[in-house]
Order: structure tokens, then sequence, then C-alpha cells
């Protein structure tokens, strides 16, 4: 009996001030309280709450339907402190048992790639806020943007997880079906993967009119659902998708109110949660990447974070900054570097220009990426100096222009990195054979 | 004497460049000397600032028809356009054309918005001003700044000769397109070039505001040295706002420039001594004020050679935030490719902050207390930054003798050279 499960990503980042050089080394605040509450209250009126109150209601009228979230911490912080009836919407959704509520780092981070006990740290942060505000503890591990390597499968399967969630990107398929259980090379982590035809349909075609399903009924789509063969069709996005990304007006939420009937019309078809569904389906195979997959743009790996100078040498900053940061164990400085960790604020620097350059500029608060460069770059100066001044930033130490970080991966890629490639002036000398 | 100023920019506080504040400036300089002055420009965001200059609005004057000699033909313009080697429908940014020339064929017209070419505006600007000409003919002196006025110009002598009055067109260069586009000799707009030859040709006299443009006007121009005269810039007498030490400065050294990042402003060099500055010393920053074509390049650059941190950028600041900005620095720096005057130079001495300027620059002829080294010697400039900032009793004394220096560079000054130039150009056009 094959399942459709449904897992959406819920985020809100805490986004940096415009911040001026004339504002470094005088400690103003560095994020935009402002502008973040009035974000979070603007997707709250848009997304959150009238889509809680209608998965609430589909939960409550059909036992059998069942969904599954993933919440950054710094999304629930802000819930509490701006929309608190976002928070209490959710918690009633936990509290019907049907909900289920996934694993992931606390600031919706890149960690997992640059700093492990910094990882670690944020899980295990976000699994406890998750327990305080919503009474259920965690099971599965989603990482930031589904990224996704066999070490961060390791990762997850060492804090307890019993499950990973990925993209089925098609590096990591290799021609087999996301609609199968499949486990992770090294560690055998059940890994579910995203079917992304059928999700993209929801998430990014939905209200096109220029597509020839335009416009998609529940019926269409469940008929499409029926037609896959596997064990459970994952269909994951940004729950922004509902009332945000596809306003309220193209009639995605009559679409939602009609999908529960229209899947479960064929009896062999249920829902299932993530836990559910690695419960329920035996391992079919395996995957592997060594290098790291995600669910973001056409390229579905890291580049719509890291990869141009800009984003490569600021994340390099913000993970030396970690050390001293550490070492001060002081709660609000580790709270000032996880934010700055998060993922957005490289996203927003990045320059790449065709199709996907749009969907950067829809989500980023600046005027560029060249923007988002600066005023970052002027925060972390100023952070710089305040880790200073506290006597925990002894030498003042320059960012590399690549970190190690950053460097095996772009290798990997076969991308070859200006800054190592010899240069012309030192002839490369004929290798010595060695024995 | 009444002298018909043919400006393009407004004046403070709408001024967007140094165009408005030097035309404003000299013509305020001149009143006191019994000079009656009026400035046409072309529009005004706002309503008229008081003030002892006459101003004329262009756009409120019926355009009057003016002889074509002085704009180009489209012949000559695509010939011009095909001898250019940078000339492509689909040039980016990085080829070696001026500020104008990146936004390309997109240049806004003043008064409509509308897409113009070079020319097209000239002249629409041109028969405007001769309407405003023809409206008040008694002038005895017309005198025209930078490329976008020279037609005008010339169309105001024109309707003056109709009105039966001999009067002299001079043409006042504040920058060319040869330093917009970097000192690049095939870069630049060709049109831009064209109108700028014809002007300069229809010119009675040609006033330089630097040695370094004179140069430029006879190497580049082929306009004879006879014709040109070289009158300084005035630097206005202001006591700059003070600010208290800013925080940053308790923590760093501090190297700033401020001004458009375009090629003309030596933006790279800026970058190569800010990478030399800082391997050699880890307690300098470097700060960029400003905006312009070249930021985004500048700043991805800046980042590949791990400048992120070491250098900071900062968008085009106003007002009082300029002194603000200058006041941050320990060492100024303007390593401009070819520069007619460069006032921001002055401006940081004014801020008690030592100059280290281009040779290529007409603000490095006005005083010795400016450092002056070519714009390519990176290593000479990382080399002076270096000295600048370990020794505080050279940047005192630096500061201190360039301060006696301005105070010999008024608008007062400038305009007593202006009249003499007048009264010469006068006596031979009348001879």
């Amino acid at each position: 009996m094959p399942s459709v499960c449904f897992y959406f990503q819920v985020h809100q980042p805490f986004r940096l001030r415009k911040y001026h050089v004339f504002e470094v080394g005088t400690h103003a605040p560095y994020f935009d309280d402002e502008l973040n509450k009035q974000i979070c209250k603007k997707v709250a009126q848009k997304c959150y709450i009238p889509a809680n109150k209608l998965f609430l209601e589909l939960v409550k009228k059909y036992p059998d339907f069942k969904i599954a979230y993933s919440i950054s911490g710094i999304a629930l912080e802000q819930f509490a402190r701006y929309t608190p009836e976002v928070l209490e919407s959710f918690k009633a959704l936990a509290d019907t048992g049907q909900v289920e509520f996934l694993a992931e780092t606390y600031y919706h981070s890149l960690a997992a790639l640059a700093n492990r006990d910094e990882f670690r740290r944020q899980v295990k942060r976000q699994n406890e806020l998750v327990e305080q505000y919503l009474g259920v503890k965690p099971q599965v591990f989603r990482n930031t943007e589904l990224i996704f390597t066999n070490t961060i499968a390791w990762e997850a399967q060492q804090m307890g997880f019993k499950g990973i969630i990925t993209e089925g990107a098609t590096q990591l398929m290799h021609g087999r079906s996301p609609a199968f259980i499949h486990s992770a090379v090294g560690s055998g982590l059940p890994v579910l993967t995203k079917y992304f035809q059928l999700s993209d349909d929801i998430a990014f075609r939905f209200s096109n009119r220029e597509w020839p399903a335009w416009p998609l009924t529940a019926e269409t789509f469940a008929h499409w659902v029926h037609a896959e063969e596997g064990d459970t069709i994952n269909l994951f996005m940004d729950y922004e998708t509902f009332g945000e990304h596809q306003w309220e007006s193209t009639g995605i939420f009559e679409f939602l109110r009609e999908l529960p009937e229209a899947i479960c019309k064929n009896p062999a078809w249920d829902f299932a949660t993530p836990s559910e569904v690695i419960d329920r389906y035996p391992v079919r195979g395996e995957v592997s990447a060594d290098v790291p997959i995600s669910w973001a743009d056409q390229e579905r790996d890291l580049s719509a974070w890291l990869g141009n100078p800009l984003q490569d040498s600021t994340f390099a900053w913000v993970y030396k900054l970690g050390e001293a940061v550490e070492r001060s164990k002081d709660p609000e400085l580790l709270d000032i570097w996880g934010r700055f960790q998060t993922s957005d604020h490289f996203y927003y620097q990045c320059t790449k220009f065709w199709q996907d350059g749009d969907v950067h500029k829809y989500f980023s608060a600046y005027e560029s990426p060249h923007q988002a460069y600066m005023f970052m770059s002027n925060a972390l100066s100023d952070f710089e100096i305040l880790l200073k001044e506290r006597g925990y930033l002894k030498k003042l130490s320059p960012p590399a222009p690549l970190a190690e970080i950053t460097q095996p991966v772009a290798a990997k890629r076969g991308i070859a990195i200006a800054e190592t490639a010899p240069k012309r002036s030192t002839p490369r000398l004929p290798k010595k054979v060695t024995k | 004497m009444r002298v018909f100023m043919v400006g393009w920019e407004p004046p403070a506080p709408y001024n967007t460049g140094g165009l408005g504040t030097a035309c404003f400036g000299m013509s305020e300089g001149l009143v006191p000397h019994g000079v009656d002055v009026s400035v046409v420009i072309p529009e005004i965001p706002g309503p008229l600032p008081e003030s002892e200059v006459g101003l004329y609005i262009a756009r409120n004057f019926a355009p009057v028809g003016i002889s074509q000699h002085l704009t180009p033909s489209p012949e000559e313009i695509l010939e011009a356009f095909t001898r250019s080697p940078y000339w492509s429908p689909d040039r980016t940014s990085k080829t070696p054309y001026s500020q104008v020339e990146v936004r390309g064929q997109q240049l806004r017209h003043v008064a409509t918005g509308a897409t113009v070419t070079p020319n097209q505006q000239s002249t629409w600007y041109a028969a405007h001003v001769a309407g405003a000409a023809e409206a008040h003919p008694d002038f005895d002196v017309v005198h025209a700044h930078d490329w976008m006025t020279y037609a005008a110009g010339a169309a105001a002598k024109e309707v003056a000769a109709t009105h039966g009055h001999k009067v002299p067109f001079i043409v006042h260069v504040h920058a060319t397109e040869y330093d917009r586009c970097g000192a690049n000799t095939e870069g630049g707009h060709p049109e831009i070039i064209a109108l700028e030859k014809a002007g300069l040709k229809a010119a009675d006299h040609v006033i330089a505001v630097s040695h370094f443009t004179k140069k430029v006007l006879h190497r580049q121009y082929g306009v004879p040295l006879s014709k040109i005269s070289v009158v300084h810039n005035g630097v206005p007498k202001k006591e700059p706002k003070r600010f208290d030490i800013h925080e940053l400065k308790k923590h760093y050294k501090i190297v700033g420039t401020l001004g458009r990042v375009t090629l003309q402003k030596g933006p790279e060099q800026f970058l190569q001594v800010a990478k030399a500055v800082c391997e050699k010393d880890e307690t300098v920053r470097f700060l960029m004020f400003g905006s312009g074509d070249m930021q985004e390049q500048i700043m991805e650059m800046a980042a590949r050679i791990g400048l992120t941190g070491k250098l900071l950028f900062a968008p085009f600041v106003r007002g009082t935030d300029i002194d603000k900005a200058y006041q941050m620095a320990d060492v100024f720096m303007m390593p401009s490719v070819s520069e007619p005057f460069g006032i921001v130079a002055l401006e940081a001495i004014q801020n008690g902050v030592p100059v280290i300027v281009s040779k290529q620059s007409g603000a490095s002829e006005v005083s010795d207390y400016l450092l002056k080294v070519d714009f390519w010697d990176i290593d000479k400039m990382t080399e002076t930054v270096l000295h600048l900032l370990h020794n505080q009793d050279v940047r005192q004394y630096l500061v201190s003798g360039a301060k006696k220096d301005l105070e010999h560079l008024g608008w007062d000054d400038s305009a007593r050279k202006l009249i003499a130039v007048y009264n010469q150009v006068l006596s031979t056009v009348r001879a």
C-alpha cells in the first residue's frame, strides 16, 4: 500500500540590517527587528495562519491524513516573539498526533559543511525548542535546504535519528526511483528522497498559465500520483508555497482541501509521515553523495549559497570567527554567531543570473547580491571588534580568500580555483620519480 | 560685464556631481567683482534657491532653430562608431567606456526622461538655450561648461550675433571623455568626443581646470596651447563639522577614498594598494565611499583577492556625512587614472586628513603638501601609505602645509583669473 508523504519547510531568517560603515565599531544591532517582524507578520497572514487552519481541518476530518513539518529554531523564535498565534496553531497540529515535526539546524545554517561541533549544537538546540514549544521529539533529520552528503547522513545517525530526508536529485538517484527508501552509503541510514517533478508541480508550476496542465485540479494530480509505482511519493516543499508563493487567489487552498479525498479514492493509497514511511517500507537500495546535493535551483547543489567570491569569503570569515566565539562560551555571542550562519545571508549574495536569479531576487531583502555582501561585511567587521574587545579574539586574523571548507567542494565539482593555480612566472618542475 | 553661463547641473542642494558646484561657485565668485552673471541650466527639481546669480531654466524657454554646424552629421557619427574598436551592440560595462557610455544608448533625456543619444540631448539643450538667449540677449561673454553645453553655448553666441553683438564663446573644461574612460585613447563615446571636438574648435577661448587638463586638451583634442588658459577651481572656504573620533579608528589605522567607483577614479589601483598594505600591516582597514558602474566588479575582485573584511564599502554619502567619511580616515587616497581636478583631495585636507594623489590629477598642481605618485605605481603608493600611517608628525606637517595653500584657492581667486581671461578674449574678439 503506497503512501503520499508530505513535508513542509518552515523558515524565516533574522535578516541583517543595512549596516553602514559608520556603524562599524559602535555595536549597533546587527539584525533588522522591525523588518523581520513585518515579514513574519505578513507571511503569517498570507500563509501560516490560513494554511495551518486548513491543515488542522483536514487532519481532523481525515484520520488518515498525515503531514510533516521542519521548522527552523529561529523561525520558532520569531513566531513566539511576533506571532504567537502561529505557534499555537502548530501546537494544535502537533497535538493531533497526525503531524510529525522534523529535526534540523537551529539557524537553518550550512554548519554541516563547516563545523561539526557547531552543527551538533544547533541540531540539539532546535530539537529542544521543538520539544519545548510543540511537545514532540523529532526523530527524522532534514538538513538545511535538503543539503545532503554521506557524512551528513552519518552524523544524523550518530545523533540518533532514524532517517534523513533529501532531494531526489538526478546526480544522487542515477536513474533509480525516488519513490523507494534507500540507505546512505557508510551509515546505512534510511534516506527519503523528494519526488521533485510532482513536488514542483505544486510548488512552482501550480499557477503558471503557460503550463499545459493549468489549472491543476486535485483529481488530476491524484491521477498522476496513482500512476506512479513505488512505496512512497515524497512531496517536499516550502510551506510558504501555500498563500505566499502561490497566492490564495490561485486556488491553492481549494486544491489542498480536495487532495486527501482525491488521493484516497484509490484504496491502495494513503498518507504517511516520514517516520511512518521508514517504519513501514523496506530499504530497496543504496544512494551515495560525496559532493553535497540540495534542493535549490536547477543545479541542485551548493551553488545557491557558495561558489562566488562574495559568498565564499564571507562564509569563510563567519566560520573563522567561530573559534573565538566557541572559546567565549557566551550564549549571547554564540547566538549572534549562529544567526550570521543562516544560509539566507549567503543566498542573497548569489550572482547566478539565469532563471534562478529571479528566485533569488524575489527572496532577497537587498537590492543586489553586492549590497548583501556589503552589509554583511560591515556587520561582521563590527562583530569581530566586539569579540576583540571582550578579549576572545587576540590576533586580528584575516579571512582566507577561500576556506579549506569550500575548496574541496569546488575541486570535486571540477572548478578550477584561480588562487591555487600555479602562476605563470613559476614554471612547474617535472615530477621527481621516487621509489 | 554680463556673462551668460551655460551650465548643466543644478546648484546645491540639488547638485549630484562636481560640475554644479564648480559652475555656481565661480558664478558667485564673479558677482562681488561687479560681473553680472546669469546661469542657464536644463531644469531644476525643486524651487529656485536664493542667489545673487541669475538663473534661467532652459526648458521654460521656447526652442529656437539654430544652424546645425555644431552637431555631427549621422554619417560622421556612424564612421566614428565603426572606427571605435570597443564598439559592439552587446558591450558590457567592462570595456573602457565612460560612465555615460556604460549606460550607453540609455542616456536619459534630462527633461523628458526618454532614452536619447548624446547628440540628441545636446541639440535639444542648444535649441532651448538659444530661446533663453533670445529672451535675454544682452550679454558680453558666453561661458559654457563641458560637452553637454558646447552646442548650446555656440547657439547663444549665434543668437547674440543676430542682435548685432559680437560675443566671444568660451569653453570651460571640467572633464573630458578621455578622462572619463580612464585615459584610454580608443575608449570613450565617439559621439561625445565628436561634440567635444566641435565645441573646442568653435570656441574663441578654452579654460582648463588644470595644467593636466590643458595637456590632455592639447594632446588628445589638438587644441593649440595658446588658446587654453588654466584657472584652478576654488575650494569653498568652510570649517567642516567636527566629529568625535570614530570607534573604528580606535582599532585600526584607516585609509579612505571617496568618489564614483569608475575606471577614471582608479578603483583597481586602490584595491592593489589595499592588498599590498594589508599584507604588511594587519591593523589597517580600507574604506571606499561611493557608488558607480564598477562597484560590483570591484567588490568581487576584493573578495577574490582576500580583502573581505579588510576593505569595507559604503554607498554614496551626502551632507555632513561627507565630512564624517573624510574624518574616519588617517590617510586619504585619490589614485585617479586621469583627473582634471579632484576636489575630494582638497576636501580631505580641510577635514585634516593627509592626501596621496596621483600625478595624473589637477589637484596635484595646487599644493606641494599633497603627496604625488603615479597612479600605476602600486609599490610606491603602498610604501607612501605605510609611511604616512606610521608617522603622525608627517601627517600633521602635510595637513597644516596644505591647509595654508588652500587659503589661496577660493572662488574669489578663480574669479579674478576668469575676469582677466574675459578681458583678454573680449579685446581680441572686438579688435
